[in-house]
């Protein structure tokens, strides 16, 4: 099992946060997190790479467990998972390059190992000509598919995808959802919260329903 | 690729807070400078000081028809007071032949007869030449007996010990002052900086960055203010003794020289402040404002 969340709980104290959760998620699967804006999908996106420790309950994720990690176990764990933001989170007055390439510039890998693997994930997600210009030039969509690169380029075990196609027109959004498929059909595993249902009508990945912080239906 | 990617990052911090910058190193040189000239000023204190206190002698006039037992008795007791370092015996003729060195002329020639007495030169050690001791010592002295007079320059002694005094306890609460200040100064131009780049410092934890690599663009900035705000000192201190230099020659004889050492030690000293200021700066302010956004 990669994931294993039993009785999670994350108490913000204004009646927000996420209830009593249990659920697993397997290596190399898919899953759609759905629901309402609020129902608790960031929330648990959060506390998947550790950005928030549950109140109650515990997360297991691979080798790491909720209940024992440390602040330098965080930071390993969240080298190894990719995330994707709806206001994707990118670094505006660095270039496209150095945005995907901070993963590796941070692990201390030389500049050739760092220049191959960021100009190889920038042709895969179609962005190799604008690799010199800076990420705030972009459009939203261009800025996604950089911040799917910056998830991908240290070949992460899992990627978690919050609501990645939110602020992107629905082509835009197509072209980023592909993506995240095409990253799972080489064996990643991809949770997505997303509201964005005419997306994902035609696909048959694993739903679990989130609403008021509590799971619906398994 | 991560030193030029942390060395690109320092720049384009020091560049974004160029004014603040601009700023932190004018007043760390200033500050830097006013730091190390009143530092080499108390060095220059403290040896003449030390050079007085060695050169500082208790005379001890004998009455006059002393014999040689009577002499060596009060060359005994003195010998017995434990503050006493040396004790250099001036018989009536020595006295005579410092005074014809002293003011060119024979005092035999001058009155046909020599009145200047025996005496005793004394030396205390180094550490017993504040006021207080000294003037116990000059009272234990006068009492004994075969001593006529006991002299010594006690005004100088208490002027200089009072100024020591003052001179050190004003010049070390302004050091630490400034020291206070420049450690101030650079802490916030380090929290503007940070300040400014909240949001990258949240994407790169969410990254998974370790804490030294998030600091050290703000440490390497501290460094650069520190090193170049103590080159402005040099320079300032180097400009001063120019200009000390030129006005008091026509009145002194003494002329301040101006090492490539000093430039050392203020780039030194201004390079580790910074070294020490940003990064505790940084390491406060980092986790405080990556928060606000995300």
């Amino acid at each position: 099992m990669m994931i294993d969340c039993r009785k999670l709980t994350v108490n913000f104290g204004n009646g927000e946060g996420i209830r009593n959760i249990n659920a697993t998620f397997k290596e190399g699967e898919f899953t759609l997190l759905l629901g309402p804006t609020g129902c608790g999908k960031s929330t648990l996106m959060r506390v998947i790479f550790m950005d928030i420790l549950p109140s109650k309950g515990h997360i297991t994720i691979r080798q790491w467990d909720s209940r024992k990690i440390n602040k330098r176990q965080i930071l390993r764990l969240r080298r190894e998972i990719g995330i994707i933001f709806q206001d994707f989170r990118l670094i505006e007055n660095l270039s496209v390059f150095e945005n995907v390439a901070l993963p590796l510039i941070m692990t201390g890998h030389s500049r050739r190992v760092v220049k191959d693997r960021v100009e190889v994930i920038l042709d895969e997600v179609g962005l190799l000509e604008t690799w010199h210009q800076k990420a705030g030039s972009l459009s939203g969509g261009e800025k996604q598919r950089v911040a799917i690169a910056r998830a991908i380029v240290k070949n992460p075990f899992l990627v978690l995808a919050d609501e990645p196609t939110g602020n992107l027109d629905p082509e835009a959004a197509n072209t980023v959802f592909e993506l995240l498929r095409k990253i799972n059909a080489l064996g990643t595993a991809v949770i997505m919260a997303t509201h964005n249902y005419s997306l994902i009508e035609d696909t048959d990945y694993r739903r679990i329903y989130m609403e008021n912080g509590s799971l619906v239906d398994l | 690729m991560r030193l030029s990617f942390i060395t690109k990052q320092t720049f384009i911090n020091l560049w974004t807070a160029r004014v603040p910058a601009l700023i932190a190193i004018f007043t760390i040189g200033i500050s830097l400078s006013i730091v190390i000239g009143m530092s080499l000023l108390g060095y220059k204190a403290i040896n003449s000081f030390d050079l007085f206190q060695d050169k500082f002698e208790i005379e001890v006039f004998l009455q006059p028809d002393l014999n040689r037992e009577e002499i060596l008795r009060v060359q005994n007791e003195l010998a017995s007071i434990h503050q006493i370092k040396m004790i250099h015996y001036i018989s009536k003729d020595e006295a005579a032949r410092i005074f014809k060195e002293e003011f060119g002329e024979d005092i035999f020639e001058i009155l046909d007869d020599n009145p200047l007495p025996a005496s005793f030169n004394i030396k205390l050690y180094k550490q017993m030449t504040h006021p207080g001791i000294v003037e116990n010592v000059a009272h234990r002295i006068e009492v004994l007996p075969g001593v006529d007079d006991v002299k010594y320059h006690k005004e100088i002694l208490i002027l200089i010990e009072k100024y020591f005094r003052l001179f050190t306890f004003v010049g070390t609460g302004v050091i630490f002052a400034l020291l206070i200040a420049m450690n101030i100064l650079i802490k916030n131009t380090i929290k503007l900086s940070v300040y400014a780049r909240r949001k990258q410092l949240a994407i790169l934890q969410q990254l998974g960055a370790g804490s030294f690599f998030i600091r050290l663009p703000y440490i390497f900035e501290g460094i650069i203010e520190g090193a170049l705000g103590g080159a402005f000192a040099g320079f300032l201190l180097h400009i001063a003794f120019r200009v000390i230099n030129f006005s008091v020659q026509y009145i002194f004889d003494i002329s301040l020289a101006f090492s490539p050492l000093i430039w050392t030690i203020s780039i030194c000293a201004g390079t580790i402040m910074g070294l020490l200021s940003s990064n505790r700066a940084a390491k406060s302010f980092m986790y405080l404002f990556a928060r606000e956004d995300y």
